[in-house]
């Protein structure tokens, strides 16, 4: 009998400890608490419609949201606020059912009138927002009832849902300007956080309280009751900050692929990794003598050696690219090997240099950004390398606003930045390589592109729009409008007691809504 | 005494003036445009660049936009930053506490290394003592302050975890954690100055110690402590005072490296990036408050060195 | 603000040995800085790597025989880095001071003798340049003509001009009322070679002092520019900007961030050791307690 007894008490113990293990392991998230994200640039301007900086979208990411969103993980087009839409066969009307359950942080309910107050607002040359090139197309908006709101275009936009799905687009409240006062400093949105305080170093955003979204097992989000924003401008001091852990999350600037390896052997920290869609490029100012010649500009790219580029500055973890980012599988992105003038080829680009007049090599000067700190990096291992293509490279690194006036100026021999990217290939490609592109810096004209990248954005059907993007990549390598360098992998490190954040490749800030904090 | 006063006092206006028509015209002898930093790379367009120097006022002539400047500034609108459209009044008020903290807490922190470093030094007859001193005060010196700054933080806060990186609830809502916090900058910021006071405040002892009235209090019969204390230290305070009121000035625009460094929101910092993003007007109000702040210290000094030393005349 | 307390008649000036001799400190100071000046003025032919030269597989090498203080980010030798880094602080330290000291000097000597309204202008103009908060008002002036060596030497030289202008004044001032000037002037001797004969050497001595402290201040104040990057650009190296470089990979590495640091110390101790030294020497009320005059 004793021996039953003991048997029965072992396994019971065996069971609590089996049962806390997997409690412990357990994916019940815990509420409360606050999340402190470290960021290394200063957030400006909060107005929606017209703020770009990428400090600014890290705290809209969380106040507002657009119709519809991309998956974080899978990068995939899904229903947001919007629950669902129809596309009318010529492509030029889309109707958008939205949900009914969202409201706003003043507790007024969301409907089809605040649809078309955004997009008007962002339509209005008064806002003067950045945002009205992608919404070029829209010919008018019409509220069909409360919930539906239909969009006419004025021709087929390929790209139209991705738009939607893009920041920038968010949804605002109708008589916004109004009900806020200044957008730029106030918010009202539908997001998961509402802004409670704004100030040059920090930003503290609270729970919003009826959030529309639920988890799996029905609990409203967001599962934090406060984020913070502290901003820290310098890298060190920002890993510093989270190795102490008075911060618990940092992502993209602050850390790259050295940081993210000194701090993945500490043990409270996680490190995550995600191909990023931006990427790192040598701007060419294509009008201006060398670069005049298609000969030199393919001399150029034949002189680089991008896997050198990868192995120095990113440590390996990085992706040579073309014209479309290597993770985005649905248009075809065709391997930086495959490519015209990819590989790198010292001897033939001095030999194209000579038969374009330049048997000598040619002096070139070059201007990379200040705010990147891979671009100073990437400028120097340039330097060495086209040393050997028979080009002489000057770096000149002047501060932001200098380089900012010469790049709008196009002021400029080459330059080395970084691009943000998109998963649609319109957006990612049109605006710098189409003659009237609103960022084609480079003064590149090309008219058997301009076609191309033309037909391609009204073509509807996915399969004929990938062919005509392979033509276009192939179109690009050749014509050589500047160089695409690198899609760098992105890093965040957090401590291991955030849960449930997920790195997306947008680098968007959304995931904290799902985010929390185990004790 | 009080013609001096007024004097100075009258002079201080004419001297701000031609400081912030100085600064104004530096300003703008800056290559890249405010609008196009506002801008910044969403897209090319000549008229929204336009239509954003109109609004920033860009478009006038240059003495129309100083004139305007200064016609505010007397009203006391100290105008909105470019970057942010915040009022600098409100952004002033965020980040001068910070500077002020830091720069009175690294003063004291450094007179209260220095004098009885200084006083020590200056009045031992061991050479070996003299010379340690010395050494001790010329590397404080010879460390550059982001230098120190960061080894500071990589082994007492991330290492040895003693200090907090990022610093500081405010001083009035937790005053020890807040004293704590700004320990490091503080004294970052101090030890270069400690070194500066303690071999002024040395030499002024030595000095001292041949006027003649300090051999006379010694023929009296009074002890050293008293001949240091009643004589020696109040005439050797003076030009450590002027020293402290050079220091004072230097803290506030200096503060900028130790502010980079440590991450504090103060307006050395606010300069800096003021001038980075060519934000005119903020650039414009924090070199003014600074330079006001520095003149009025001068002034004191001063003032001061009257009240210690009464044989100082003025013409 | 009252001037520098006036100086008893000059002395004629110490030469080196009794310098030596006398102070201890100045020996040390010597010492330090001809081993640094040394390696600066030798770089091109001791230093084993060129400055730039990246090795992509050496990246953050521990110190050791192939790289002697070590590799950074990119692979280039700290140690060669470091020897060119001296050539630009000491370049810049130099040329800024003696920018300084002659237009500020001049201009010192110029006020002081000259006296009345010119006096008063050009003490006020050194007023107000020395009203602009210091750091701030380089970095204006570097981002005005463009980051670099050439715009920080100029910047630096100008926001030290005001301080040599002081220095020159005090002097000048009273020796313009001894008598030997007044009995010159009578004689009709020119005032460029009263200047010459009995101003100068009673300014020189102070401002060699100055001077001294001024180049370990310079020093420092270039390595602060371009440790915010203002300074001299990448990949030429410059000591303040390689501990900025080596501050992100501190967890990494702490030597790119160490050494370079401790070379700046190492520069501006030999010239502070020495300045102390000189004006030790050179004012007769510095001299410490244990001395026997």
């Amino acid at each position: 009998m004793r021996r039953v007894v003991v048997v029965l008490v072992c396994l019971t113990v065996a069971l609590m400890f089996a049962w806390g293990g997997v409690q412990a392991q357990g994916q019940t998230p815990q509420r409360g608490g606050t999340l402190r994200v470290g960021i290394t640039q200063e957030i400006l301007n909060l107005d929606p419609h017209v703020a770009t900086a990428f400090s600014s979208y890290q705290v809209l990411d969380l106040v507002y949201e657009t119709l519809l969103r991309l998956n974080p993980r899978t990068l995939d087009i899904e229903p947001w606020l919007a629950q669902s839409w129809s596309v009318s066969p010529d492509g030029l009307e889309y109707t958008i059912t939205l949900r009914r359950d969202v409201t706003f942080h003043d507790g007024s309910a969301l409907d089809a009138t605040d649809v078309k107050y955004t997009i008007d607002r962002i339509l209005n040359p008064a806002t003067r927002s950045p945002q009205a090139s992608f919404l070029a197309p829209v010919k008018e908006v019409t509220i069909v009832n409360p919930f539906v709101v239909k969009i006419t275009l004025r021709q087929p936009s390929a790209s139209f849902l991705s738009v939607l799905a893009g920041r920038g687009r968010w949804i605002v409240p109708l008589e916004f300007e109004d009900k806020v006062g200044d957008p730029r400093v106030k918010t009202l949105g539908t997001g998961s956080f509402q802004l409670a305080e704004f100030s040059a170093g920090s930003v503290r955003l609270v729970r919003h309280e009826r959030y529309w979204r639920k988890d799996d097992q029905g609990n409203r989000l967001p599962y934090a009751d406060a984020a913070v924003y502290r901003v820290i401008p310098d890298p060190a001091t920002l890993r510093a900050a989270l190795r102490a852990g008075e911060l618990d999350l940092i992502i993209g600037f602050g850390v790259d692929i050295t940081a993210a390896r000194a701090l993945s052997g500490v043990a409270e920290l996680r490190v995550m990794t995600v191909s990023d869609l931006a990427y790192s490029l040598l701007g060419i100012q294509t009008e201006r003598p060398p670069f005049s010649d298609l000969r030199v500009r393919q001399a150029l790219s034949l002189a680089v050696d991008r896997a050198q580029l990868i192995q120095v500055v990113y440590s390996g973890r990085a992706t040579a690219g073309g014209p479309i980012p290597p993770t985005v599988a649905a248009w075809g992105p065709i391997p930086a090997t495959r490519l015209p003038n990819y590989r790198p080829n010292p001897a033939r680009s001095r030999e194209l240099l000579a038969q374009a007049g330049h048997p000598r090599g040619v002096s070139i000067k070059m201007m990379p950004i200040a705010t990147v700190p891979e671009a100073v990096q990437i400028a120097q291992v340039l330097k060495e390398q086209l040393a050997a293509g028979g080009f002489t490279v000057e770096i000149e690194q002047v501060d932001f606003a200098t380089f900012l006036a010469r790049w709008r100026g196009s002021q400029f021999d080459t330059f080395v930045s970084l691009n943000g990217g998109d998963i649609d290939p319109d957006v990612h490609l049109y605006r710098h390589i189409h003659s009237t592109g609103s960022t084609n810096v480079f003064k590149f004209k090309d008219p058997a592109l301009d076609q191309l990248l033309d037909q391609a954005r009204v073509t509807p059907d996915p399969a004929r729009r990938r062919q005509m993007y392979a033509q276009v990549q192939q179109a690009i390598a050749e014509r050589v409008p500047f160089l695409f360098l690198a899609y760098a992998d992105l890093f965040a490190v957090s401590r291991t007691a955030v849960q449930g954040f997920v790195l997306s490749s947008t680098r968007s800030m959304a995931p904290l809504a799902e985010t929390w904090l185990s004790r | 005494m009080q013609r001096y006063i007024a004097k100075r006092l009258v002079l201080l206006a004419p001297v701000l003036f031609v400081v912030s028509a100085l600064v104004f015209a530096l300003m703008r002898l800056i290559p890249g445009d405010p609008a196009q930093v506002l801008l910044g790379f969403e897209n090319t367009d000549p008229e929204q660049l336009a239509a954003v120097r109109r609004d920033l006022g860009l478009d006038r002539p240059i003495t129309v936009q100083f004139v305007r400047w200064l016609g505010r500034l007397v009203r006391g609108d100290l105008g909105t930053s470019a970057r942010t459209g915040r009022p600098i009044v409100a952004l002033l008020a965020e980040a001068l506490p910070f500077t002020l903290e830091l720069a009175i807490y690294s003063l004291v922190l450094a007179v209260l290394i220095a004098i009885p470093m200084g006083t020590l030094a200056g009045t031992t007859t061991s050479r070996l003592a003299d010379a340690g001193m010395q050494t001790l005060t010329l590397l404080g010196l010879s460390l550059p302050a982001f230098w120190v700054g960061s080894l500071f933080i990589l082994l007492f806060s991330v290492h040895l975890r003693w200090f907090p990186v990022l610093s500081f609830p405010a001083l009035w809502r937790a005053p020890a954690a807040n004293l704590w916090g700004f320990f490091l900058p503080a004294l970052t910021l101090a030890i270069p100055n400690a070194a500066a006071i303690a071999r002024m405040v040395r030499a002024s002892m030595i000095a001292v110690r041949r006027e003649e009235y300090v051999k006379v209090a010694r023929a009296k019969g009074l002890t050293e402590f008293l001949v240091v204390r009643r004589h020696m230290l109040k005439n050797a305070l003076i030009p450590v005072v002027t020293l402290i009121g050079i220091i004072a000035g230097y803290l506030l625009g200096g503060s900028i490296v130790v502010e980079q460094v440590f991450a504090i929101p103060g307006v050395g910092r606010m300069g800096l990036q003021a001038i980075v993003q060519r934000d005119y007007p903020v650039l414009q109000a924090v070199v003014l408050l600074v330079t006001f702040i520095f003149v009025l210290i001068n002034l004191l000094v001063d003032l001061l060195y009257v009240f210690l030393d009464p044989r100082i005349r003025y013409a | 603000m009252p001037d520098a307390l006036a100086l008893p008649a000059a002395p004629r000036r110490p030469g080196l040995p009794t310098l030596v001799l006398r102070s201890p400190k100045s020996l040390v100071g010597l010492g330090v800085l001809v081993i640094v000046i040394g390696l600066a003025l030798l770089a091109p032919w001791i230093a084993p790597y060129p400055a730039t030269e990246m090795h992509a597989a050496d990246r953050f090498a521990a110190p050791g025989r192939s790289y002697m203080l070590g590799s950074d980010f990119f692979g280039r030798d700290l140690f060669s880095r470091i020897l060119f880094g001296y050539r630009t602080s000491l370049l810049v330290a130099g040329l800024s001071v003696a920018f300084a000291l002659s237009v500020g000097g001049t201009l010192g000597v110029l006020a002081g003798y000259l006296g009345g309204s010119w006096d008063t202008v050009i003490m006020r103009l050194m007023d107000i340049l020395f009203a602009f908060p210091v750091l701030l008002l380089a970095i204006t002036i570097v981002v005005i003509l463009g980051p670099g060596t050439v715009t920080t030497l100029l910047a630096i030289g100008i926001v030290y001009v005001p301080i040599f202008a002081r220095i020159g004044r005090g002097p000048t001032l009273v020796v313009k009322e001894q008598a030997y000037v007044e009995a010159a002037k009578a004689l009709g001797q020119r005032s460029w070679r009263i200047v010459l004969t009995h101003v100068m050497p009673n300014v020189s001595t102070p401002v060699l002092v100055q001077a001294t402290i001024n180049l370990a201040t310079a020093i420092l104040f270039e390595s602060a520019l371009s440790f915010l990057g203002l300074g001299t650009q990448p990949p030429y190296p410059s000591l303040g900007l390689m501990v900025s470089e080596g501050r992100n990979y501190l967890e990494q590495s702490p030597w790119p961030t160490v050494f370079p640091g401790m070379a700046i110390m190492l520069a501006v101790l030999g010239f502070n050791l020495v300045g102390d030294a000189l004006q030790e020497l050179l004012d007769p009320r510095m001299r410490p307690a244990w001395t026997s005059t």
